[in-house]
Parts: C-alpha cells; structure tokens; sequence
C-alpha cells in the first residue's frame, strides 16, 4: 500500500469514526457535559477561595479534559468491535498504521475541541484572567491533546477488547501520561499566570518533544497489538 | 537520636519482611504450578 | 527435588544448583547487612540513620534494573516470538514491582526522620511511585487477557513502552521539582559506606535474580500442564507434556 493509500484510508477511517460521533451527537455533548461537571466537582474540592481556585485551573482543567476524554478512546474502537470488521481491516498489509493514524485524527479532533471548551468553562469558573498569549495557550493545548490522544489511541487498542475495559485503559494509560501531563499543565500555568519566569516556552518544547517520543513508539508497536 | 534507631529497625524489618513474603509466595506459585501439573500428566486422566 | 514427569536428570541437576544459589544469595545477604552495620561509623548529621541505606538504595537499584530485564525480554519477545521471554518478562515485572514496593516502603521510612513527613514528592520517590503504578498496570493487563498469544504481544508492547517511559517520568519530575525551586538531597555517598553498599548491592542484586528465576520456572510449569491438559482433552490416551 502506498503512502497516498494509507493517508486516504486513514482520512476514511476518521471521517468515519467523525460523523459516527456526530450522528451520535449525544457522544460529544455528553464528554463535553462530564468534562464541565467535572470541573465543577473540582471547584467544590478546592475552593471557594479565588486564590487557591486560581492556582488550581491549569491543572484542573488538564484532569478534567483526561478524564472525560478516557470515555472517548474506548470508544473510537467500538463501531468496529461490534461489527467485528477490526479482523477484516487488519487483513490489509500497510492498513494497519492507517487504522491507527485514523483513529489518532479523529480522537485529536475530538479531544482538541472538548479542551477548548473545557479550558474556557474553566477560565471563568476558576477566575482565571484571560492571558495576553493565549494564542501560544492554544498551541499548549494542541500539542497536550497530541500527547493525550496518541497514548490514549494506542493503550484503547487494548483495553477495549479486553475485560474490564473501563478501568484498564485508566490504569495503563494514566501513568503513562505523566510527562505529558506534567508538561502540558505546567506550559499551562505558566501562561495563565502570565508566563513571567519564561517556563512556558521550555515546558512546551519538551512536551514536543514527548509527542515526538510517543508517537514514534505507538506507531511501532501498534503493529503488534492490532495484529493479534 | 535514639528515635531514628525505631526508623533503622523498622527499616530491616520491613525488608525482611517483603523479601520473606515474595519468598511465600514464590513457594505457593511454584506448589500449584506443580499440581497443575501433576493432575494434567497422570496416568489414568482420559 | 521436583517429581515432574519430563524432568530429566539434567533439569533436576539445574534445580539444585539454582536453589544452592538462593541459599547462596539469602546467606550473601544477611552477612552484607551484618558487616555494613557493624564497621560503619554514624553520619555527621544523620547518626545511626544512615544505616537505611544499606537497604533503601539496594532497594531502589534493584527497582531501576528489573524494568531493564522487562525491557529486553519484550523486545526479544516481539523479535523471536519465543515463549519463555515472555515469560521471563512477566517474571522481571513482578519481581520488579516487589522491590518498587519496598523501595517506597523504605524511603518513607527515610522520609519520616529526615523531614517530618511521610512522603515528599521528590523526583527519585515519585518517579517510584509512578513505576510502580505501570507495573500494576502491566500485571493487571496479563491478569485480565485470557488468549495466550494476545496476552504475550500486548504486554511485550505495554513493558516496552512502559520501560522506556521510566527515565522520561524521572526527568519531567526532577524538573517540576527545579521549576519549583524545591531544593533536592544530594546524592554523595561517603567513602566510609561505600563497601557495605556495595556489598548490599551485590547480595540484592544475587536475590533478585533468583526471584526471577523461580517465579519463572513456576509459570514454565504452568505452561507446561496447560499444554499437557490440552493434549489430553485432544488426543485422548495417554498425556504427553
């Protein structure tokens, strides 16, 4: 299979997985829901004390994003699950990594957007002040959802066909994202907090450097996940 | 000075502790492997 | 030793070495921690703490070490396809999960005395904590797939990825700790200890190994009665292992 092959294979599977989602609109309204309540829950943790909230947003917001996002990996694999077309698709030599750049496309598009929300709910619930460079904000987050979303894609592979699904892919995947995790929330306080020590920059390009990292290993091993 | 001597011992203690643990463990891992199979290679077994 | 039908006399020749060598080891052990205790004079500032590095940093080394073991047993795992690095890998795993455990354990302890708490989220114990978290994740992987060869290829994937995450976990915390300006302990060794650490190292280092062993030949004979009881269930007649 040809580059240009998989590329279009991959952009198929993640149109498909896209508006499966969409048609489904009680998929991402409800991530969306959980991830907002759950912001809300970590309001009642931490607060009411503005300062300690105001501390608090960038990580709270990164947790709530992963935790909402979790519900969404699983689910990526479940259309082909339940219509057993994972062991057709597999069938294909080369289709394998398109399944997986699939996947990661739409899981990407999904988990960036439901963090843009979630980043402003909590901006306002936190009290937090809108930052002069929110435009690199909007840079940490995609590079943080990149992270998310390659980890989270690949250890979904496993988890969603196994027993106890809902708490192995937590479980394998949460450690895991410890560095992305640190870094993206870090990038993230930095830059809430108007950036002054100049962190945001370093913290950014080692959470590139994570992706970087991770999406290589994920692409390497997927092939033996997917195939057996 | 002398609290730090509870801290040194329960140090050692602790140790041992797990050491000697995983050492059970092992022991009863290896038993029912061992009678796994013992079961599944006895003559008599259709 | 074992009464195992197919062992040979050969394997039962290996058996007794092996279990000459945990003897060995447990020996080795006690005489380390003996001899550390006694010729090592108390710290300037720590006093007799001092003496929980005899097993705290053993402990910790051990840690670092038997992801290694998983690390390679996966790769050449994914590489051969031969059972027994999966096996041993998943033996590495649980051994290393054990001496996480106890490294935790132990530095707690150490924790305790020096600072007045019981954890610090310093970057060498968190980095543990989190180890040990993906070795959990790993176990309970194995535990929950049922299909042999599934289970041997996803945990190679989840152990290799897993290892390489260590030092990656080390780094990004050691440097949220710094960005934070937390002063971290230093990490010198007086030459006073040296010998007893080393020779601690080495006695943790021979228990480890056998804990591998063992926990290896244990699943080997798992392995072997499920592949006797499935040939029996299909050939009928007598059992061959």
């Amino acid at each position: 299979m040809t580059l240009r092959q998989e590329w279009r294979r991959a952009r198929a599977i993640a149109w498909k997985d896209l508006t499966t989602e969409r048609r489904s609109k009680a998929g991402f309204n409800g991530v969306i829901t959980l991830a907002v309540t759950i912001l809300v829950l970590f309001g009642f943790a931490l607060g009411p004390d503005a300062q300690a909230l105001r501390d608090a947003a960038a990580g709270t917001v990164w947790l709530a994003a992963l935790f909402a996002g979790v519900l969404a990996f699983n689910r990526s694999y479940q259309v082909e699950l339940d219509g057993g077309a994972l062991e057709q698709l597999v069938l294909y030599p080369g289709s394998r990594r398109s399944i997986f750049a699939g996947k990661l496309l739409a899981n990407f598009a999904f988990v960036a957007l439901m963090l843009v929300v979630v980043v402003v709910v909590g901006i306002v619930l936190f009290q937090v002040r809108i930052p002069p460079a929110w435009p690199t904000l909007v840079g940490i987050l995609l590079l943080g959802a990149i992270g998310l979303v390659t980890l989270g894609t690949f250890y979904a592979a496993m988890a969603s066909r196994s027993r106890a699904r809902e708490v192995l892919l937590p479980l394998l995947l949460f450690p895991m994202l410890v560095p992305v995790l640190l870094a993206a929330m870090e990038a993230t306080k930095a830059l809430l907090g108007g950036n002054v020590m100049g962190d945001a920059g370093a913290w950014a390009r080692l959470l590139a450097g994570f992706d970087v990292i991770f999406l290589l290993a994920t692409f390497l091993a997927f092939e033996s996940v997917i195939e057996v | 000075m002398s609290e730090n001597w509870l801290f040194v011992v329960a140090a050692f203690t602790v140790t041992w502790a797990v050491l000697l643990g995983y050492l059970v463990h092992l022991r009863r891992t290896q038993r029912r492997a061992q009678a796994m199979l013992e079961a599944a290679t006895a003559p008599g077994i259709r | 030793m074992t009464h195992v039908a197919e062992m040979g006399s050969v394997s039962v020749a290996r058996a007794s070495r092996w279990s000459l060598f945990g003897w060995f080891a447990f020996l080795f052990l006690i005489a380390s921690q003996g001899i550390a205790i006694a010729i090592s004079p108390p710290d300037r500032d720590m006093g007799d703490l001092q003496k929980i590095m005899y097993v705290h940093v053993p402990a910790a080394w051990m840690t670092m070490l038997a992801p290694l073991a998983v690390l390679l047993f996966g790769i050449r795992y994914l590489w051969k396809r031969r059972e027994e690095d999966d096996l041993l890998a998943a033996a590495a795993a649980e051994v290393a999960a054990t001496f996480a455990g106890l490294t935790l354990l132990l530095g707690m302890l150490w924790a305790r005395p020096t600072w007045g708490v019981w954890w610090t989220w310093d970057a060498r114990l968190t980095s543990t904590l989190v180890l040990f978290l993906i070795l959990a994740g790993y176990l309970s992987l194995r535990a929950l797939i049922d299909d042999r060869e599934q289970r041997a290829q996803w945990s190679a994937a989840v152990g290799v990825l897993g290892a390489i995450n260590v030092p990656i976990v080390y780094m990004s915390v050691r440097w949220w700790r710094t960005i934070h300006q937390i002063q971290s302990s230093p990490s010198t060794v007086d030459p006073a200890y040296v010998l007893g650490l080393r020779l601690n190292a080495f006695a943790f280092l021979f228990v480890m190994i056998w804990f591998i062993r063992r926990r290896y030949e244990a699943a080997t004979m798992e392995r072997a009665a499920e592949r006797a009881a499935e040939s029996t269930a299909l050939g009928g007649g007598r059992a061959e292992p």
